[in-house]
């Protein structure tokens, strides 16, 4: 019985976790296409691809599950794939999750340079570690580009957000609110990852200079629950700040501040999901009671450094002057909204479900006339 | 000269045998330093927060209690508190209809339950260990999430109504969750202490074969527990749809360490066999006021988890090491 038990507890998970890895994207038709802002088609480019009738493009993703901005980053590339592939330019689009398991990650890399991949685009795990399938792919002839999370190589190109801009968006409008002599609650995402570093240092920069003084940091780890426990423990403490500059889970933040009756903060900033954009609208639905920016931190970024790769791929030359450097292309955000233009962009996300983000993302055509000669 | 040391030996006796009693000592002690570096915090928002945040905790709490006390453990806990979380705000949609709510209700209890059926038949029918098996039940939940709502849930937060009636602070301090708490606190008090029930799961946890051989159907009562273990994860996370302005996927996935340390420090013995709801609670407060404790005073994050950690590692060496008469 024990026996029998066992090894149908074994089919059943293993029926549970092929569906579940079928759910994460796993194949061309994996993601349902999301609604992004400025996506736009992908007319054919005057070079024609590759003889076979497209470029075959294996897109890595470190994880998925657990991540919406990865959810966006998966369906946005999906589209952009599908896109690329109706213009003639991709023939084969497939999509592999590490789960966060460097060794798979290695071994699923390895596999798509065997298998022959044109372009291989890679969000990686870590800035460090898949040297060697680098040298492998490059050698293989195979167009490696490297997408979001920044990977520390000069053989490689990388295409990522423009944190640093991204970030001083967030302080200019909050020294544009709050002014000199203020006083902020910073919450950073995870401490140690390459997006929150580059962002805590433009803002600690900033508003050193602009005289406002960061009272409190602490991490929420992109997660609600643990942001609503700190804001909670803020007010308690109680803890004089003005206002707080802030990236995600700015709905964790506000649950405390509602739930305990507290004033809002001077001023919030936040990124890009839907649901906090409607919230935050609706606090400020008859006056400006709570002053905002929603900055929007594009999981598109992998649909852009698609289309890069295939600008590459036809030959086109990079135009360093419009780089950060020889081997990084930084993609600045687009989507802005703050109390002004409220109305509009709360327009443009209408048909948008809550659980999604903002994101834009560029064209074969517009990555050539952004960063080709 | 004598009436000291029969002081000094009641305390010792005190501190040695009453770790629900010195869970609340400590906790009490550390507000009190908290108050006294910072009297700012003594304030209804502090009282507020540390209520309701402790509330959230031992409510998710419960079904590890159960189970950790049958002698198993359910890394399934916050999974399962997220997947009823997004279900019962895709139930309600946002209607004040209380047949929904119910309805809502319903379907959390019966997809905790199943889940809760999966942990039992693994770990007691299967008899394969539990950690490994609740912890991959876990990775099914959590993924199962995405397969269903292909990460982008529909529906993402619960009537406000609803929202109201679990975060509405009476006299601007007193969170309506102690409510939902309290009457937590009263089922579990009466199934462990009150019913033959609870009588026989802890003779399981404690001594498995004794308790088969004293005539308890220990994998009945295993398996039960899993499965109410399991519902009341499902309730938790109901609640927790509530308790929270934004569901996603993963929501609550954090819970399941938070309601295993809670248990932990409450007294109840990893290895089984001891242990009791008011624990959990006292474990519970003890956590939530030492982080409340650490941020109030101004410790950054860093030293503040490095703190949490060696505080609650000195916590579990002094009161969770099993006691060598077993088996």
């Amino acid at each position: 019985m024990k026996k029998v038990l066992s090894a149908l507890l074994v089919v059943v998970m293993i029926g549970a976790l092929l569906a579940a890895c079928g759910g994460t994207g796993s194949g061309a038709a994996a993601s349902t296409p999301a609604a992004s802002t400025p996506a736009a088609s992908t007319p054919a480019p005057s070079e024609a691809p590759a003889a076979t009738g497209g470029f075959k493009v294996a897109s890595h993703n470190a994880v998925v599950e657990g991540n919406p901005y990865r959810t966006v980053y998966e369906d946005q590339m999906a589209e952009a794939a599908n896109a690329a592939k109706a213009a003639g330019l991709i023939s084969e689009y497939n999509s592999f999750v590490a789960n966060n398991d460097p060794a798979l990650e290695t071994q699923q890399l390895e596999q798509s340079i065997n298998d022959g991949y044109d372009i291989i685009l890679v969000n990686p795990i870590a800035a460090s570690g898949l040297d060697a399938v680098i040298d492998k792919a490059t050698d293989a002839g195979i167009t490696y580009v490297n997408a979001d999370c920044i990977y520390d190589s000069d053989k490689i190109l990388n295409v990522v957000v423009d944190q640093d801009a991204y970030a001083k968006l967030n302080s200019d409008f909050v020294i544009k609110t709050l002014g000199a002599g203020s006083k902020v609650v910073q919450f950073k995402g995870i401490e140690g990852n390459s997006a929150t570093e580059i962002r805590s240092k433009r803002w600690t920069e900033d508003l050193a200079a602009a005289n406002i003084e960061i009272v409190k940091a602490v991490a929420h780890n992109w997660s609600d629950p643990e942001a609503k426990q700190l804001m909670s423990e803020i007010l308690a403490s109680g803890l004089e700040f003005d206002g707080i500059i802030n990236e995600e889970s700015a709905q964790g933040i506000m649950d405390a501040i509602e739930e305990a009756g507290a004033p809002y903060p001077g001023c919030i900033t936040s990124s890009e999901e839907i649901a906090w954009i409607r919230r935050i609208a609706k606090i400020n639905e008859n006056e400006l009671v709570c002053p905002f920016i929603v900055t929007e931190n594009p999981p598109g970024i992998g649909a852009t450094a698609l289309a890069v790769a295939i600008n590459v791929r036809l030959g086109n030359e990079l135009d360093e002057s419009k780089m950060h450097s020889p081997t990084e292309i930084y993609y600045a955000p687009q989507w802005i909204m703050t109390y002004d233009n409220m109305a509009e962009k709360l327009d443009e996300v209408k048909d948008m479900p809550d659980s999604m983000s903002i994101s834009s993302y560029l064209s074969v055509d517009q990555a050539k006339a952004a960063y080709f000669k | 000269m004598k009436s000291n040391t029969a002081a000094v030996s009641g305390f010792k006796l005190f501190v040695k045998n009453n770790q629900i009693g010195m869970a609340l000592v400590i906790s009490a002690l550390l507000f009190l330093i908290t108050i006294t570096l910072n009297p700012k915090s003594l304030n209804p928002i502090t009282f507020g927060s540390i209520l309701s945040l402790t509330s959230m905790l031992l409510i998710a709490s419960a079904g590890q209690t159960l189970v950790i006390i049958s002698d198993g453990i359910d890394m399934s806990v916050g999974a399962t508190m997220s997947m009823t979380a997004l279900l019962a705000v895709s139930v309600m949609r946002g209607s004040s209809d209380v047949g929904k709510m119910l309805l809502a209700l319903l379907a959390c209890l019966a997809v905790g339950g199943l889940v809760g059926l999966c942990n039992g038949i693994g770990s007691v029918k299967a008899g394969l260990p539990p950690m490994v098996v609740t912890l991959y039940i876990s990775n099914i939940v959590s993924r199962l999430q995405y397969v269903a709502t292909n990460g982008k849930p529909n529906d993402t937060k619960a009537p406000d109504w609803f929202k109201s009636l679990i975060t509405t602070r009476f006299g601007g301090f007193f969170p309506a969750i102690v409510l939902f708490a309290a009457v937590f606190f009263v089922l579990m008090y009466y199934l462990l202490n009150r019913t033959r029930y609870g009588q026989q799961l802890t003779l399981t946890g404690n001594n498995n074969r004794a308790a088969f051989l004293t005539g308890i159907k220990t994998t009945k009562i295993k398996m039960l527990n899993y499965v109410l273990a399991g519902a009341l994860g499902g309730l938790a996370g109901f609640i927790g749809a509530g308790n929270s302005g934004f569901i996603k996927c993963g929501t609550y996935d954090g819970m399941t360490m938070d309601s295993i340390v809670a248990v932990v420090i409450g007294g109840t013995l990893l290895t089984g066999g001891k242990g009791s709801y008011s624990g959990t609670a006292a474990g519970a407060l003890l956590l939530i006021i030492l982080s409340n404790g650490l941020a109030v005073l101004q410790v950054t994050d860093s030293i503040k988890n490095m703190i949490m950690g060696a505080v609650l590692i000195i916590l579990l060496a002094a009161y969770n090491r099993a006691r060598p008469v077993r088996q």
